[in-house]
C-alpha cells in the first residue's frame, strides 16, 4: 500500500517536474530524419518535446512520441505536427494538436475524463477524442487541402463546420472513415465503413491510413487499399504473387533478365518498409503502365536544409533520359 | 585510273552492305546508396541523372539493348 502510493506520488512529481521545464514528451522511436521547427539539432531517441513545438519529418522517416498521459502519436514521412496547447491542471488534460501534413496515427490511451479537451485538428476538420486510436492523412490533390480520417478503436467526435456541411457535428466510430471532399461533396452520407478484416489488419499494425483521394480527385476503394499496404492479395485477382504474402511482411520480386550486370537474382521490395512514393510506384506498377503512367525520381537539396530530398515525376512508360 | 575506279566499286559497295556492328557495351542497374531506386549505367556511366523502381530501370536496359546501345 504504502509502495503504490509512493509510485503515485512519484509519477505527480515527476509530471510536475516535466511540466516546469516545459517538456511534454519524449521521442520514442525515430527511423530517419525529423526536427523541431527553428531548432538545428535533428531529434534523436528521448529527446524532449515542449509545448509549442512543431514536429517535422523528412522523407523515409518514421517518428513516435510519447507525451506525459501516455498518448502515443507517430508521424509517417514529410509531415508536420504541432503541439499547441499541452496543459495538466488539478489532474486534468488540456491539449489540442495541429496534424499540419502528412500521415499521423495517435492512440490516447488514457480515456477522456469529464472536464478534459483532448482535441486534434488542422485547417478542415477538429476532432475531440474519446480514448481513441486514430489515423489521419493531410494533403494537397490538386492544390487543394483533403484530410482523411479514420477510427480503430473508441470514439471521436468529428466538428466540420468549416467545410459548410449541414450537420456541423457528429461521432465516428471504429471502422469509419471520412475524407473531406467527399464529405464537401455528398455530406456525412459519404462516410466510409471498412470490413472487419480491414480494422483488423490495420488496427494490429504501425501502418499509417492509406490516402482515400488520388493525386487525380478520384477515390480509393479503402479496404483494397489497406489489403495492399499489408501484402495481402484479393482471391480475385490470381495474377498477383504466389504463394499470398504474410500480412506483416509483404515481398513483390522482380523477375531476373538476361540483361549483364543485373543485380544477381533480381531484386525484393519489402513494400512495408518503403517510403509512399517507391511504394506506390511498386505496387500499383502493373495497372499503371496499362496507364502508360511510370516515374523517375531525383534529388535535389532544398535551400537552407542542405540535405538532398527525393522527388518523383511522372513520365510516359517508353520515355526515359540518356545523355550519353 | 583503274585504281581509282577499283577504289570507288570497293567503297560503293562497302556503303551497300548495311550490316550493323552489334555493340559490345554493358548496360547495367545501381542501386542508389541510401533509397531502393536504380540508375541505368551504360560500360560504368550513367545515362542521366533520374532513378527509377527496379521493374523501371531493368525495362529500360533492354530498350537500350533494342537500340544497339548495349549488349542484350
Amino acid at each position: 500500500m504504502k509502495s503504490g502510493l509512493f509510485i503515485i506520488l512519484l509519477f505527480i512529481a515527476s509530471v510536475g517536474l516535466a511540466q516546469e521545464n516545459g517538456e511534454v514528451a519524449k521521442v520514442l522511436v525515430i527511423k530517419g530524419d525529423a526536427f523541431i521547427k527553428g531548432k538545428e539539432a535533428p531529434l534523436t531517441l528521448g529527446s524532449p518535446v515542449n509545448e509549442g513545438d512543431v514536429l517535422i519529418t523528412k522523407g523515409s522517416t518514421l517518428l513516435k512520441v510519447r507525451f506525459l498521459d501516455n498518448t502515443l502519436v507517430s508521424l509517417g514521412p514529410n509531415s508536420m505536427f504541432k503541439v499547441s496547447v499541452y496543459k495538466i491542471k488539478n489532474g486534468k488534460r488540456k491539449t489540442v494538436y495541429n496534424f499540419l501534413r502528412g500521415k499521423i496515427r495517435a492512440h490516447v490511451k488514457e480515456k477522456r475524463k469529464e472536464g478534459e479537451t483532448i482535441v486534434f485538428s488542422n485547417a478542415e476538420v477538429a476532432l475531440g477524442v474519446r480514448g481513441t486510436e486514430i489515423l489521419a492523412n493531410s494533403y494537397l490533390v490538386k492544390g487543394a487541402p483533403s484530410t482523411d480520417v479514420m477510427l480503430t478503436k473508441g470514439v471521436v467526435e468529428v466538428n466540420t463546420s468549416k467545410l459548410g456541411t449541414a450537420v456541423k457535428s457528429y461521432s465516428l466510430t471504429p471502422g469509419k472513415a471520412l475524407n473531406t471532399n467527399l464529405i464537401r461533396e455528398n455530406g456525412i452520407g459519404s462516410i466510409k465503413s471498412i470490413s472487419s478484416k480491414s480494422l483488423e489488419l490495420i488496427a494490429s499494425s504501425d501502418e499509417f491510413l492509406p490516402a482515400l483521394q488520388n493525386s487525380d480527385g478520384s477515390f480509393v476503394d479503402l479496404d483494397s487499399s489497406i489489403s495492399k499496404s499489408h501484402g495481402v492479395t484479393s482471391k480475385e485477382d490470381p495474377k498477383k504473387e504466389q504463394p499470398a504474402p504474410k500480412v506483416k511482411e509483404v515481398a513483390k520480386k522482380i523477375a531476373n533478365t538476361s540483361v549483364k550486370g543485373v543485380i544477381a537474382g533480381g531484386f525484393r521490395y519489402i513494400l512495408k518498409n518503403e517510403p509512399w512514393d517507391i511504394r506506390d510506384a511498386v505496387m500499383n506498377s502493373d495497372k499503371n503502365r496499362a496507364d502508360n503512367k511510370c516515374f523517375y525520381y531525383y534529388y535535389k537539396t532544398i535551400p537552407g536544409s542542405g540535405e538532398y530530398e527525393r522527388f518523383r515525376r511522372e513520365r510516359d512508360c517508353d520515355e526515359f533520359e540518356n545523355d550519353l | 585510273m583503274k585504281k581509282i575506279y577499283l577504289l570507288s566499286l570497293l567503297f560503293i559497295l562497302g556503303c551497300g552492305s548495311g550490316k550493323i556492328v552489334p555493340t559490345t557495351d554493358v548496360c547495367s542497374v545501381k542501386k542508389h546508396y541510401k533509397d531502393n531506386v536504380f540508375q541505368v549505367y551504360i560500360n560504368k556511366r550513367p545515362i542521366s541523372n533520374h532513378y527509377y523502381i527496379y521493374e523501371d530501370a531493368i525495362d529500360i536496359t533492354k530498350k537500350l539493348a533494342e537500340q544497339n546501345k548495349c549488349m542484350d
